[in-house]
């Protein structure tokens, strides 16, 4: 059964310890940063409601539907706003209860891969906290799932920096090589990828404007999805199931 | 107290010209000496480790020596000891109004032999042998006076009332002048005037764990118990300052009221206090006839009349006829105590009822009005002197194991201080059979296994044994991130520099740069590096616990359970023997395929299904059932859900294993129940795991009282389950179909026995 709520985007934020997951978090939604945020236990999350700007370019028929379900009552349809909720999860960066996050991963719509720009490990693990993610969010089409990559901490003097800017746009670009690989041709696509810093408040609502459009999307395309076929969808889920982790029916 | 020659006198108190009285003519009084000295056998120890701070003086005697049985040079030595300790009374009390320059006698405290002193004396006790103590203050026409009451009755008889003569006693005279010469103070701290009982009051509080058995009746009679125990604080609890009004005077048999059976249950508890009271009185007018009308005089005639026509005062007082008949024909002014303690009880009930009848309601009557009362009751925290009046003079515990539990489980400890002494034993760092040497000698052994086997393992940039490189560095950067992080509001946390303290800004040098430069350098966090020694500490033991357990390796939470631990002992060796054995309880929320913490889920469950079936039923509509919301309580056992006094006070409880080993599933369960409305408008597994994560825990007293009525409700359904299955195996095969069934998981939580890694 799914959590899903209606005009709720929900966002799961991923990485390894101390990468700044819950300062982003906490940036984002709440417009402040602290040095004494703790390693973040279990999991948890905050709402930030947000407006978006239907993108023109992008002609998704889910977002036309939803649109078009929504807008009817007081919005222009020509200025194409919309507002939603997003509900930005944090969770803790040890590896060691991921399958934990089983419970809090379901329903996602967006997740959100964070590296430390002055942490060369936690940004090679990224591929892993992606895997783990698909392994456990039980995602439909894991092939055109939203990920957004960010890289945070560029406010910390550049001879500390261990990732550079060509390796990260290089892992960025290749990013669905390996997941998209048996069904949907060569068909590779890149994700986005920011820099920020929430100790400086560099980018971070840039980055989140894209997490939540992709978001808002993902949610679309889902939701267009079940509409269509309710019991057909279920049953993908309960195939999914089977496939993948069997722990995760809790 | 800390003389030079005064540690190898055994006498450690002496007063002068404290009289009995046999009879009213001022000829007779018999003047002599109270003192209180040492046992001869035992020496004081020096105190290391357990936390017993100074001499251990809880061990001495009281004894009264009449002048005329003793030497002409005896009599001047304790002439002279009296002043002695009329000198350390103005160093010890300076602060209350005393001037920094005393004139002191310079007496120095002679070596009397108290053997002989014990021999001569008219009676002697032991403290511990002490139940209680009135002190009568002086007025215009009476000597100030005490009366010792002992736990054994024939003992309390051969001791008569003391009367302090304080216009002869030199070193009353002494020290009323100090007072009166250098502040203009002639009151004491407590507001009274001073007189010779003072002396001996401050000297117990000092020696021992001296409690105002507070205006019992309503009179402010100044009765003193000596080292109670717990179950006499309990009758006599007075409790002013509780905020929930969580129990009061006597209530106990409070419980009752109104209904016919009061004074059955008053009688075993409170007969004898007000028995003692009782005899008290009746000592009195036998010494002193002239204090009766004293005390009446307290009272106008319209308010005894009137306490007397109060229909509860009146019916109470029918009730225990036999009693009250006995009482007042021996001293009318019992009546008066009666009367006012009535009232004052009728009063508490007033307050209380509300309490205790939303408890057993909510506890669906499974439990006694006495059970509500010993979970209210928790005003009784081991202070140090309570703590350290627990051991004898070699530093062993004197009393049981299962009694210091019931105090803590029921009250904790004061502070900080008190907890430093007595984690290290409900952590079985320390045996509690052990003696002061013999913690000494643990202390070092702990403290070599613990540098030798783990610390020097890794402390010089090496690699330890089980590790590969690699594996270990990433332990050391997971564990530096967390300790980097831990509770860096507190103070001891706080500034992450080599001596723990804030940069110092010279406002004079002021370069704005440098100073935004050496901030940046205390928080930069792309480094992890860490100065203060206080976290520099955490990150030692979790690095040796990972050399100590490989298996296991860092796992997030252990620095939040270290951390309480360690600010309290602060104290490197200690915290790490202590880590261990939280560590034991804690390793199988830990375990990598989470079998642990899953268990721990499903006796929760199974738990709140059998004491709260409709929220279970409402949190199973919500996909909830798998109570994923309350893995961080779990987890690190509330250290994120309260503030960090509170957390202590939690786990000092959960420590005892005193009803349960895994008590804390209790606490949680009365979380549910106290939030259960609001979980009831929940209806979402985000909505719930919020609720829950924002939870700030405020009230946890209450938090202790419910956990405590669940439990004891758990076992009394688990007791009614076994006994109808008795029941029903007797007689017939038909009943046990669809009875309640507690499974093995269930019954567990009634083992005291810490639950393993491995035993899951």
């Amino acid at each position: 059964m799914s959590s899903r709520k209606k005009n709720i985007l929900k966002v799961i934020i991923l990485g390894d310890s101390g990468v700044g997951k819950t300062s982003l978090m906490q940036r984002y939604v709440n417009g402040k940063y602290s040095q004494q945020y703790k390693a973040t236990i279990g999991a948890d999350f905050l709402t930030k409601e947000v407006i978006l700007e239907e993108d023109e370019e992008s002609g998704n028929q889910g977002a036309g539907n939803f649109a078009s379900a929504t807008a009817g009552d007081s919005n222009n349809v020509k200025s194409n706003k919309k507002t939603a909720t997003l509900q930005v999860w944090d969770t803790a960066g040890q590896e060691r209860f991921q399958s934990l996050g089983v419970a809090f991963y379901r329903g996602a719509d967006c997740c959100v891969l964070v590296y430390d720009v002055t942490n060369q490990k936690s940004f090679e693990h990224l591929a892993n906290w992606r895997d783990e993610f698909l392994l456990h969010a039980n995602i439909s089409s894991p092939e055109t799932f939203p990920f957004i990559i960010l890289g945070n901490k560029i406010d910390v003097d550049d001879s500390k920096k261990q990732v550079s800017t060509r390796q990260a746009q290089e892992f960025a670009r290749n990013f669905s090589a390996d997941v998209a690989s048996s069904a949907s041709d060569n068909n590779s696509f890149g994700v986005p990828l920011f820099f920020t810093s929430a100790k400086g408040d560099l980018n971070v609502d840039a980055a989140f404007q894209k997490i939540a459009k992709s978001a808002l999307q993902q949610n679309q395309y889902d939701m267009e999805n079940n509409a269509f076929d309710d019991e057909e969808f279920n049953d993908a889920i309960n195939i999914h199931l089977d496939n993948g982790a069997g722990s995760c029916q809790c | 107290m800390s003389a030079p020659n005064k540690a190898a006198s055994p006498l450690i108190y002496c007063k002068s010209h404290v009289a009995i009285h046999p009879s009213t003519k001022k000829d007779d009084n018999v003047f002599g000496f109270l003192i209180c000295y040492r046992n001869v056998a035992s020496s004081s120890t020096p105190s290391y480790g357990s936390g017993l701070g100074g001499e251990n003086n809880h061990d001495f005697n009281v004894a009264w020596v009449r002048d005329d049985n003793i030497s002409l040079s005896l009599k001047q030595q304790l002439l002279d000891a009296d002043l002695y300790f009329a000198d350390e009374y103005v160093k010890v009390n300076k602060h209350q109004g005393f001037g920094t320059t005393p004139t002191l006698t310079r007496k120095s405290l002679p070596n009397v032999d108290v053997r002989m002193l014990e021999y001569k004396s008219d009676w002697y006790c032991n403290i511990n042998a002490v139940y209680s103590i009135q002190f009568r203050l002086p007025s215009q026409w009476y000597k100030g006076s005490i009366i010792i009451n002992t736990k054994q009755h024939e003992y309390t008889s051969n001791i008569p009332v003391l009367f302090f003569h304080d216009d002869l006693c030199e070193s009353t005279k002494l020290i009323s002048k100090r007072l009166m010469l250098e502040s203009f103070d002639p009151f004491t701290s407590e507001r009274n005037l001073y007189w010779g009982g003072d002396d001996f009051k401050k000297f117990l509080n000092k020696n021992c764990d001296l409690q105002h058995a507070n205006e019992v009746a309503g009179l402010n009679d100044n009765v003193y118990l000596v080292n109670p125990s717990l179950q006499d604080l309990r009758n006599f609890q007075t409790n002013k300052e509780s905020s929930l009004g969580s129990s009061g005077l006597f209530d106990s048999s409070s419980k009752e009221t109104k209904k016919p059976g009061l004074f059955e249950s008053f009688e075993k508890s409170k007969w004898s206090v007000l028995g003692k009271i009782a005899d008290v009185t009746n000592k009195l007018t036998n010494d002193d006839p002239k204090v009766n009308p004293i005390l009446q005089t307290l009272y106008s005639s319209e308010t005894i009349n009137k306490l007397s026509n109060d229909k509860y005062v009146k019916r109470l007082l029918k009730k225990s006829q036999p009693q009250i008949n006995k009482i007042s024909s021996d001293f009318d002014g019992a009546k008066i105590y009666l009367a006012k303690w009535a009232l004052n009880v009728k009063e508490q009930v007033e307050k209380q009822e509300n309490v205790y009848k939303k408890l057993t309601n909510e506890m669906d009557n499974m439990v006694t009005e006495e059970e509500v009362h010993v979970a209210l009751e928790r005003n009784h925290p081991l202070s140090l002197v309570k703590w350290e009046s627990m051991f004898d003079e070699q530093g062993r515990l004197k009393f049981t194991v299962s009694e210091i539990k019931d105090y803590i489980f029921h009250g904790g400890c004061v502070d900080d201080k008190v907890r430093a002494a007595v984690w290290p034993f409900l952590l079985n760092v320390y045996p509690w059979d052990s003696s002061e040497d013999e913690r000494v000698q643990l202390y070092e052994t702990l403290k070599t296994i613990y540098e030798l086997n783990y610390k020097n393992q890794w402390v010089l940039d090496q690699t330890p044994d089980d590790f590969e490189e690699e594996v270990w560095k990433e332990e050391k950067f997971k564990i530096a991130k967390d300790v980097f992080r831990n509770d860096r509001h507190l103070d001891l946390y706080k500034h992450n520099t080599d001596d723990g303290n804030a940069v110092s800004v010279d406002p004079n040098s002021g370069n704005e740069n440098a100073q935004i430069g050496e901030e940046d350098l205390d928080d930069d966090e792309s480094t992890w590096v860490i100065k203060n020694p206080h976290l520099k500490a955490l990150e030692n033991i979790l690095l040796s616990y990972n050399v100590y357990n490989p298996d296991l390796g860092y796992c997030q939470g252990m620095t939040d359970l270290l951390s309480p631990i360690y600010h309290v002992q602060q104290d490197e060796v200690v915290s790490f023997w202590s880590f261990i054995e939280f560590m034991n309880r804690m390793e199988r929320n830990f375990a990598l395929d989470q079998s642990g913490i899953k268990e721990q889920m499903v006796t929760l469950g199974e738990l709140t299904s059998l004491m709260l079936p409709d929220l279970m039923a409402h949190l199973s509509k919500c996909d909830c059932s798998n109570l994923f919301f309350v893995y961080r309580m779990m987890l690190v056992l509330f250290k994120r859900d309260l503030d960090e006094e509170k957390v202590k006070q939690i786990w000092e409880i959960i420590f005892t294993n005193y009803y349960s080993s895994q008590f804390h599933l209790f606490f949680v369960l009365a979380i549910f129940q106290k939030n259960k409305v609001a979980i009831e408008h929940l209806e979402e597994f985000d909505d719930i795991l919020k609720y829950f994560n924002d939870l700030k825990i405020l009230d946890n007293i209450e938090l202790m009282t419910r956990a405590e009525l669940l439990f004891i409700k758990f076992k009394k359904i688990v007791m009614n389950v076994d006994e109808t299955k008795t029941l029903s195996t007797n007689s017939s095969t038909e009943a046990g179909k669809d009875k309640l069934e507690i499974s093995p998981r269930l019954r567990k939580l009634l083992s005291k026995e810490v639950i393993l890694k491995n035993d899951t």
